[in-house]
């Protein structure tokens, strides 16, 4: 009796593993296909509403959801606050919180960080420039995500479940 | 200790868009927020500061100082950092303004800037370094106009129009112009168009200056475009613009002028023989556009009412000889 309930203790928890890896895949093409969504809201407001980034920021906060919402929460924070801050630090700061809990690779946190290092200065022209290449960089970004994701959710799945039934094998 | 800025004290909208380095030595001694006029940052130069209409420098150590070994000089960092603040961290956003070499911030505050200028076809096209900053303090002086009021009403509300030389006063004591007009007593619906955001102090399009209760605000609009636009969409009975100066302004005025609405403007000038002379001006006189021709000076104070001169040119108020030769019945 207690084999049969450890063995089905291991499958389910390798097959656990398995769906886990899936779904934080699936969690970092959502990601990535919302913080195109907040680029292009971003590029709306500035270019069409001339809204200073406190504003723009006010607006998408409205429309992100998970961790993204604390992060635009924690920068109006700070922007509406005493301003003791670079815009960047503000930013860098607010994704330090939330570096944790997002499914972007460091290399996708990496660009994202980047743009705050080139929001608010210069002109609309130069702003917009700026959130076209990040936006293409994320959609490349997704792209990739994607493609692994077909090569590699089915993989994942049935490595959980056939990894579970090769231990279950091995050690009865 | 109303109006009076003191060391960890809630930041004042003044305070607040300076660099971390002006801003503490700036609380350190106490001063009265409505008698500072003007802060002046230069890249390599001491801080200079109108506080009572006197010139100080911020000291090194916290507070004025006469003394130019003591000034606190200003640094590259400091004036990105202030101008960073003061533009809410988007300084592309001001960038329509400041082809005009100024923006206005929360509060009604202009921050006039200087430095290298890119030109584009001769014509300003974005300024690249910003090396000096003048930040000009608004003041909102309610009841100002009080005194003024009953020279501006025959039958009804004479069209007018009040000059000054730059930092006279004239936008404070229009602001109050249109106070009164939209007051509950009144009751005139106020068309402004608030063109550099300085009479309203508009946040998202809603007037943070006390204005009145009948008042409609274009902010940010140009004052031909939105003259006409007012006129059309919201019927005012008054329509107030500040510092009016070109021939297009001339041209939207003769028409608001002819749709019977009464007009409220300021420009800049000194007296009556000089706004003769301007060429714009000329088609104005002649139709008699503005019944009144308020001229104010610093002599005592600033928004020092001088002259008033009615539609003939007649003057009906001098300052100096302290008597009125004509009054109306305003109640």
């Amino acid at each position: 009796m207690l084999q049969i309930i450890g063995s089905s203790l291991i499958v389910v928890s390798t097959t656990l593993i398995g769906w886990s890896l899936v779904a934080h895949m699936k969690k970092r093409i959502r990601e990535l296909y919302e913080l195109q969504y907040y680029i292009l809201m971003l590029e709306g407001e500035i270019q069409c509403a001339n809204q200073d980034l406190y504003h723009c920021f006010q607006n998408i906060s409205h429309h992100a959801s998970g961790c993204w919402k604390n992060f635009f929460s924690d920068v109006l924070k700070e922007m509406e606050g005493e301003k003791k801050k670079e815009f960047r630090e503000i930013w860098e700061d607010a994704m330090k919180k939330i570096c944790n809990k997002t499914a972007l690779t460091a290399e996708q946190q990496r660009e994202w960080k980047c743009l705050g290092n080139n929001l608010g200065y210069l002109d609309q022209e130069m702003q917009i420039a700026w959130l076209d290449i990040c936006e293409k960089k994320m959609e490349r970004f997704e792209e990739k995500e994607r493609e692994k994701f077909q090569e590699r959710a089915k993989l994942y799945q049935s490595i959980g479940i056939m990894s579970g039934i090769f231990m279950v094998i091995l050690l009865v | 200790m109303k109006g009076i800025a003191k060391a960890g004290e809630e930041m004042d909208s003044i305070s607040g868009i300076l660099a971390l380095a002006l801003r503490t030595r700036l609380q350190k001694k106490a001063w009265k927020k409505e008698k500072l006029e003007e802060i002046r940052l230069r890249i390599g130069k001491p801080v200079w500061i109108l506080y009572a209409g006197k010139g100080m420098y911020l000291s090194e150590r916290g507070g004025f100082t006469e003394d130019l070994q003591e000034a606190y000089w200003v640094t590259e960092e400091d004036l990105r950092e202030t101008l960073s603040y003061a533009s809410n961290y988007s300084l592309y956003a001001m960038e329509e303004q400041l082809r005009q070499g100024y923006f206005t911030i929360a509060g009604g505050h202009r921050i006039g800037v200087a430095g290298r200028i890119v030109m584009e076809h001769g014509k300003w096209k974005q300024i690249a370094h910003i090396a000096m900053m003048n930040i000009r303090i608004a003041h909102e002086v309610i009841g100002c106009a009080r005194k003024l009021m009953p020279y501006l009403k025959k039958r009804q509300w004479c069209s007018t129009l009040l000059i000054s030389p730059p930092g006279g006063g004239k936008t404070t004591l229009l602001r109050d112009c249109i106070r009164i007009l939209a007051s509950e007593e009144e009751k005139m619906t106020v068309g402004v168009v608030d063109e550099r955001s300085e009479i309203a102090a508009c946040k998202n399009g809603v007037p943070q200056n006390q204005l009145g209760i009948t008042v409609d605000v274009l902010d940010g609009c140009s004052k031909e475009i939105g003259m006409l636009h007012l006129l059309r969409a919201m019927a005012p009975d008054v329509i107030a613009v500040d510092e009016i100066g070109t021939l297009s302004d001339q041209e939207v005025i003769l028409q608001v002028n002819h749709c019977g609405c009464i007009l409220f403007a300021t420009m800049h000038g000194t007296c009556m023989q000089e706004l003769k002379r301007k060429k714009w001006m000329e088609d104005l006189l002649q139709e008699r556009v503005f019944e009144r021709y308020v001229f104010l000076d610093h002599h005592f104070h600033v928004g020092n009412i001088k002259e008033i001169y009615d539609e003939n040119g007649k003057r009906i108020f001098c300052e100096k000889e302290e008597r009125m030769l004509y009054v109306t019945d305003y109640r």
